[in-house]
């Protein structure tokens, strides 16, 4: 759907042009209403019905939404209000998701949000992409997430297989003194099959606690203020989740591989100092799930 | 118990993501930590980024620098001991303000022309910049005696007016922007058929925007930021914290001043405790929806079906505690607040009473698609479901 095809009636429009309070960055109805159907358009494949429109667009926030426009379209005012009351937020975000380059991504996402001058003498503003569906502020985060994200994309280098031949090979505790265990690449290969066919099966949810909280080390507290849940449900969610992991990949490890208690034991000790395994699932195309 | 290996194995396995897919655009990862999606587009999201390690990753990244905006989600029941906590720092002000103002109404001090008494410090220290300002702009303009006096009346007023600004500061865009209150909570009921539910992707020119080539980065690097100059230090005058204390902005103004001022420092106390009442009893929009929006003001219920043109009183003795709701229709309003009470309000405009779950948990969240389906978030987490109008509710 285009921006085109999207209705909105003149009084829903007078009111969200009201709510928004849009005159005070001399944004007129007009102008907010061409966003709002862009936003619409966005969001819906197909013309939504009176009723879903409605409760889109009361679900928007329309003032973040009538700043951006303002600022997208050059209004001074508006730009003040962005640098007093955002621009010190994006660059403490920048600092803490990119350290010492943050102050440089912040600042060239600055540049694009004011707008790079296109050949024609035009300039285009990344705030054209902004739809309202979120605070202005966390957009600007997610934004500036992405940014971070592509930046050490482009510039991380590939470790070179042979640096990694001359690294030192790593001590893994007491087996390193016993004789190599014949075993252990099966062991290992069917301990992770089975935790990630387990994790497979989790609630998406529950994977998502899980992945933030052992995959990407954020705290209890962080994980229920993304999930919009406390931290002592995050907690209790997590402890049952790990135990419904464990139990199901224990079972699945007897059942299907015919592993006895110690074994299943031994998988898991196996499994927890063999990163290396994942590589190897990994350039073969295997896919547990 | 704890198995250090099987946790070691769970920490890689959880570290494993799998490759590819259509990634959710910023605009959506964004939607979804304000909550700000339907419950299909949600699910939907949830399903990829629980499965893809480049999502999780940003997802992980949003989590470390979204730093919480909303409060805490408070209890609204006024015990004294929150009262005190809440508004305890009147007492030592009022006291000071009283003190200053029986000193300075001395006669001997009343004719004396020697410089301006000495300012309560605990007073001076609550006003900030921009009453400052006023306040010398106002001195300027009245006689000394009126001064002297206007200035002991106006500062508790204006620290009352200013106290909601300090406590919301960091949502204050928020407030300004005329978002309904509670935003950061909302999640749009959208009941839109699941075909229309697009999971938005990121098209060629938004991902060419968001993500550009490094040309476009190296370029975007060379055009100097044209930053507007930021003013200096320039106050920020809301009318949003005016707004939450209605009715009391105008008591401030300078013309009221001196009538304020003529009353005894008794008088005075009694005024600064009317002010603090009225400062508890200011009106909160708990819900908005199609053309209406429902406040409390003290323990009444008030409906505005005129974008809050004018109120009448649609509840008058609604319980404590109410902050969050839901109106899926004009006529149709689910609220609900601490120990698990939630109201409703039927098409024929009656309020019926509910308790979810114990009722020891408050409610944080309300999402209502009509007057009996809705769905409730409490304070611990849970999730409660109802089909019949609030009589049941099932755990989800």
């Amino acid at each position: 759907m285009i921006a085109e095809d999207v209705r909105i009636e003149a009084a829903a429009l007078a009111r969200l042009h009201e709510t928004s309070r849009a005159r005070q960055w001399d944004v007129s109805a007009d102008a907010l209403g061409a966003a709002l159907r862009v936003s619409v358009a966005h969001r819906f494949a197909a013309p939504p019905g009176q009723q879903d429109l409605e409760t889109y667009l009361a679900s928007l926030h329309v003032g973040d939404l009538a700043l951006a426009t303002a600022c997208r379209d050059g209004h001074d005012g508006a730009w003040e209000h962005f640098i007093r009351e955002l621009r010190p937020a994006l660059y403490a975000a920048a600092r803490t998701v990119a350290g010492d380059d943050g102050r440089e991504i912040a600042d060239s996402l600055y540049a694009e949000l004011f707008g790079l001058a296109a050949p024609d003498g035009t300039r285009r503003s990344l705030l054209a992409y902004y739809h309202g569906r979120s605070r202005l502020l966390t957009w600007l985060r997610s934004v500036l997430v992405q940014r971070t994200i592509d930046r050490r994309r482009q510039t991380s280098r590939p470790v070179p297989l042979d640096a990694a031949d001359d690294a030192p090979a790593r001590t893994l505790g007491p087996r390193t003194d016993a004789a190599p265990d014949p075993d252990r690449d099966r062991l290992v290969s069917c301990a992770q099959a089975a935790l990630d066919a387990a994790i497979g099966a989790l609630d998406p949810r529950d994977r998502i606690r899980l992945r933030l909280y052992y995959g990407q080390d954020l705290t209890l507290a962080r994980i229920g203020r993304l999930l919009g849940e406390s931290e002592a449900t995050v907690s209790r969610r997590l402890e049952r989740a790990r135990r419904q992991l464990r139990a199901e990949t224990t079972d699945h490890l007897k059942r299907e591989h015919g592993l006895t208690d110690a074994a299943v034991q031994q998988s898991f000790e196996y499994a927890a100092e063999s990163p290396e395994l994942q590589l190897d699932r990994l350039l073969s195309g295997t896919d547990d799930g | 118990m704890t198995d250090p290996n099987f946790e070691r194995s769970l920490r890689a396995a959880a570290r494993r993501g799998r490759p590819g897919g259509v990634h959710p655009d910023v605009s959506l990862l964004a939607a979804y930590v304000d909550r700000g999606l339907s419950d299909t587009e949600r699910a939907q999201l949830e399903s990829h980024v629980a499965d893809c390690e480049e999502c999780m990753e940003r997802l992980a990244l949003l989590g470390s620098v979204n730093v919480p905006d909303e409060p805490e989600v408070p209890s609204f029941e006024w015990s004294p001991r929150q009262l005190l906590s809440r508004w305890g720092w009147l007492v030592p002000v009022a006291t000071v303000v009283v003190l200053v103002a029986v000193w300075e109404r001395q006669p001997s001090r009343r004719d004396s022309s020697a410089p301006p008494s000495p300012p309560a410090p605990a007073v001076q220290k609550q006003v900030p910049p921009a009453a400052e300002d006023e306040a010398k702009e106002r001195s300027l303009a009245l006689p000394d005696k009126v001064q002297r006096e206007a200035r002991f009346a106006q500062a508790p007023e204006r620290q009352i007016v200013q106290a909601p600004k300090a406590k919301d500061a960091s949502v204050r865009p928020e407030l300004q922007a005329g978002a309904r209150e509670g935003a950061p909570r909302r999640e749009a009921p959208l009941s839109g058929a699941a075909s229309n539910d697009k999971l938005a992707l990121r098209d060629k020119k938004e991902v060419d925007a968001i993500s550009p080539p490094p040309a476009n980065k190296v370029a975007a690097k060379a055009a100097p930021a044209p930053a507007p100059q930021a003013p200096a230090a320039k106050p920020i005058q809301t009318e949003d914290a005016a707004s939450v204390v209605a009715g009391r902005a105008d008591e401030a103004k300078p013309g009221n001043q001196p009538k304020a001022a003529a009353v005894a420092p008794m008088h005075e106390t009694v005024a600064q405790g009317a002010l603090l009442k009225s400062a508890i009893e200011a009106p909160l929009v708990l819900a908005s929806g199609p053309g209406v929006s429902i406040r409390r003001t003290a323990s009444r219920l008030e409906r505005s079906t005129d974008n809050g043109t004018t109120w009448s009183v649609d509840l008058a003795d609604a319980p404590a505690g109410l902050h969050v709701g839901s109106c899926p229709t004009t006529a149709v309003c689910w609220l609900g607040g601490s120990q698990g009470i939630v109201l409703l309000r039927q098409a024929s405009g009656s309020w019926t009473r509910h308790v979810v779950a114990d009722g020891r948990a408050a409610i944080t969240a309300i999402q209502a698609a009509d007057a009996l389906a809705a769905t409730v978030t409490l304070s611990d987490g849970r999730r409660f479901q109802t089909a019949d109008g609030g009589v049941t509710w099932v755990l989800l």
